[in-house]
């Protein structure tokens, strides 16, 4: 967890941001220029102390020094880096972690190029089937191509050449903010030009899923505002004698006068918690339509298709922050050691409801253990996804065989913990477990699904799952996050060659199991 | 002694990158533009290597490729084609014309230094000076 590095850069960012010297700004946080100096260089640990001081002196949320954003935009341009078609690239882990550190504005850049590029190609593929040889699509994709090529070459020539002069520099960075311009465009044309060819929806469906995920993450997966909708319904429901009892359909419906379902018998097949969660959602949609139009518009996705979904998972959100009050359901959670059985029964809720709603509490101030939530279907297809712990989640490719996600295939409806050893010495505990969906008729085929939630191991004394487990002495599983990020060259599972040139143990900083970093990671403990 | 290389294709920012690519690996760079220009500039200077796109205005890089092998003074010229264009067939007739190599965009620019770098050792020496001026 190497995010030393990407504090020194912040740290002067800040400062200058704020006009003041090396000397002011040592004098502020009580410390002298030279240790000032050093931190900038990332020479010195920051300190939790350190970074909430200097959070109040910068006033800004002390959850910007964490480096978490960074770690993730890190995994993520590593996993872009990952594609074969950056097969020559091979950056070090190390050198990423600098790259995003000195310009984290150009890394999101290139990840969203890569977004928009995967996007391209996916669409590309289903419209080849389609107009394999219609002149508009042979165009389309060679300037696609055309300008990939150009955006790559100039790319490689920068970093392959050191000692291009400031001038050619200038001009070649020019070139690659132009190009990346005309893809942006080219990529309009496509989908316009897709849109009017009579190819449905439903042919780029997949992609609108990934760009929710992200922007569940950019917010924590964490929102205030719902949390104050589904407080205040609350309040209307829980009757004064029985506060803490779960809202009920006959309550609900009496209260608002939403029928209930409109989805007939299938509705009427379902489990009760289901039910309620379906009515709630229909609460949230009519009750605070402008409020998630604000939310929906604040994400700034790219498209109907995203917005629509990430509007069902606000409202999604709204039904578990309901059925599941914020701070009862943390104080239960803590109490129980986020036994989910137990909170399923407490609360009325699925197994599923029981652990988005775990994932979701990273309330500033009042956090819970932060857990990483992925769900996964029988081919490894992953369609949910969201992490609060610190482990990066692939975005695009299959994820570790390794992991208990898969595993728990095996042993259906059981819980099945693991402990997990990433390559560069960070500890997981992780419990994923099967959860199959209701089946409108018997010839249906079963949907089975499997979750998986984790945590950085250091909270999972936390956890009930981890009891009997002597996490100093117990013996991890050596994972990675996929293949192709993964170093691990004699792995037996591994199914794709790795792409990405991993420095030998002692070759460059932020590598190897000696060297966790805990100051900054500290800050995100639960309080309370 | 640098080689003469001979870049034929028509997107502005791919030939600065390939003559960026070229001149840093030492080689002398003309340009030409179109199927028809890359011809002229043969005919005024034979190159050691032409890089050659496929899709060209007026004469496109199969047509100029044939031509290239059609003359005995250009026997010796190593020629290169690339295309964003990545069907078996395209390839097949690419190398049917007579290209010595094939590259596809987008490509990797080690991998076209390196693939230029090899055909030109296969070739002639480079010509003594002088003679291409």
């Amino acid at each position: 967890m190497a995010r030393r590095l990407f504090l020194g850069p912040k740290v002067r960012q800040y400062r200058r941001e704020l006009g003041l010297t090396q000397v002011a700004m040592a004098k502020k946080l009580e410390v002298s220029p030279s240790y000032l100096n050093l931190i900038e260089h990332n020479r010195r640990q920051v300190t939790p102390d350190m970074a909430r001081r200097f959070a109040e002196v910068c006033g800004i949320d002390v959850e910007l020094l964490s480096g978490r954003r960074e770690a993730r935009l890190r995994d993520r341009l590593q996993e872009v880096l990952g594609d074969e078609i950056f097969v020559d690239f091979r950056l070090r882990r190390v050198d990423l972690e600098e790259l995003v550190a000195r310009e984290p504005q150009f890394c999101r850049a290139v990840t969203e190029l890569y977004r928009l590029y995967r996007k391209t190609r996916q669409d590309l593929r289903v419209v080849s089937e389609h107009l394999a040889d219609d002149p508009a699509m042979v165009t389309a994709s060679h300037q696609l191509l055309t300008t990939l090529t150009s955006l790559r070459s100039f790319a490689e020539i920068m970093r392959d050449n050191a000692d291009l002069e400031e001038d050619k520099r200038a001009e070649f960075a020019g070139i690659l903010v132009e190009e990346s311009e005309s893809l942006t465009a080219q990529v309009r044309q496509l989908f316009r030009f897709i849109g009017e060819g009579g190819l449905g929806p439903d042919s780029v469906a997949e992609w609108p899923r990934e760009e929710v995920s992200d922007a569940l993450q950019a917010a924590n997966n964490y929102f205030d505002e719902i949390e104050g909708w589904a407080e205040a319904l609350r309040e209307e429901i829980d009757p004064p004698d029985e506060p803490a009892s779960p809202p009920t359909l006959s309550r609900l419906g009496r209260l608002h006068g939403v029928a209930e379902g409109g989805r007939g018998d299938a509705a009427g097949s379902l489990a009760e918690e289901s039910r309620v969660f379906a009515l709630l959602k229909t609460i949230c949609l009519t009750r605070h339509g402008a409020g998630l139009d604000d939310l929906v518009a604040a994400a700034r996705l790219s498209s109907a298709a995203a917005a629509q979904l990430y509007r069902a998972a606000l409202a999604s959100y709204f039904a578990g922050a309901v059925m599941m009050p914020y701070e009862s359901f943390r104080r239960a959670a803590r109490s129980c050691l986020h036994d989910l059985e137990i909170l399923q029964h407490s609360f009325a809720v699925s197994y599923e409801q029981a652990c988005h709603r775990l994932a979701t509490l990273q309330r500033p101030g009042a956090e819970g253990v932060p857990f990483h939530l992925l769900r996964s279907d029988v081919a490894g297809n992953i369609d949910k996804r969201f992490s609060a712990s610190g482990l990066g989640l692939p975005t695009y490719g299959g994820v570790c065989p390794l992991w208990n996600l898969h595993g728990a295939f095996m042993q259906p409806g059981r819980i099945v913990p693991q402990l997990v050893e990433l390559p560069h010495g960070a500890r997981y505990f992780l419990i994923a477990r099967t959860v199959t969906k209701a089946k409108p008729s018997h010839l249906a085929p079963e949907r089975v699904f499997s979750l998986g939630i984790g945590c950085d191991a250091s909270f999972a004394k936390q956890l009930v799952y981890a009891a009997g487990i002597d996490l100093t002495v117990a013996q991890p599983v050596p994972v990675g996050t996929a293949c192709c990020q993964c170093p691990r060259e004699d792995c037996r599972h591994r199914a794709f060659p790795a792409a990405v040139n991993f420095p030998r143990p002692g070759e460059g900083p932020g590598e190897g199991p000696g060297d966790r970093q805990v100051p900054v990671a500290v800050l995100s403990r639960p309080t309370g | 002694m640098p080689y003469s290389v001979l870049v034929v294709e028509d997107e502005p920012h791919i030939i600065e990158s390939l003559s960026f690519l070229m001149k840093r690996a030492g080689h002398k760079v003309r340009i030409a533009r179109d199927g028809d220009a890359a011809i002229r500039t043969m005919e005024a200077e034979t190159p050691d290597l032409v890089i050659l796109d496929i899709a060209l205005p007026r004469r496109d890089g199969l047509d100029v490729c044939r031509a290239i092998r059609a003359e005995a003074r250009w026997r010796d010229v190593r020629v290169i084609m690339l295309t964003a264009r990545g069907r078996e067939l395209d390839r097949r007739k690419g190398l049917e014309t007579g290209a010595d190599d094939y590259i596809l965009k987008p490509f990797a620019t080690n991998e076209i230094v390196q693939r230029v770098e090899s055909l030109l050792a296969q070739g002639r020496p480079p010509a003594p000076a002088g003679e291409d001026d």
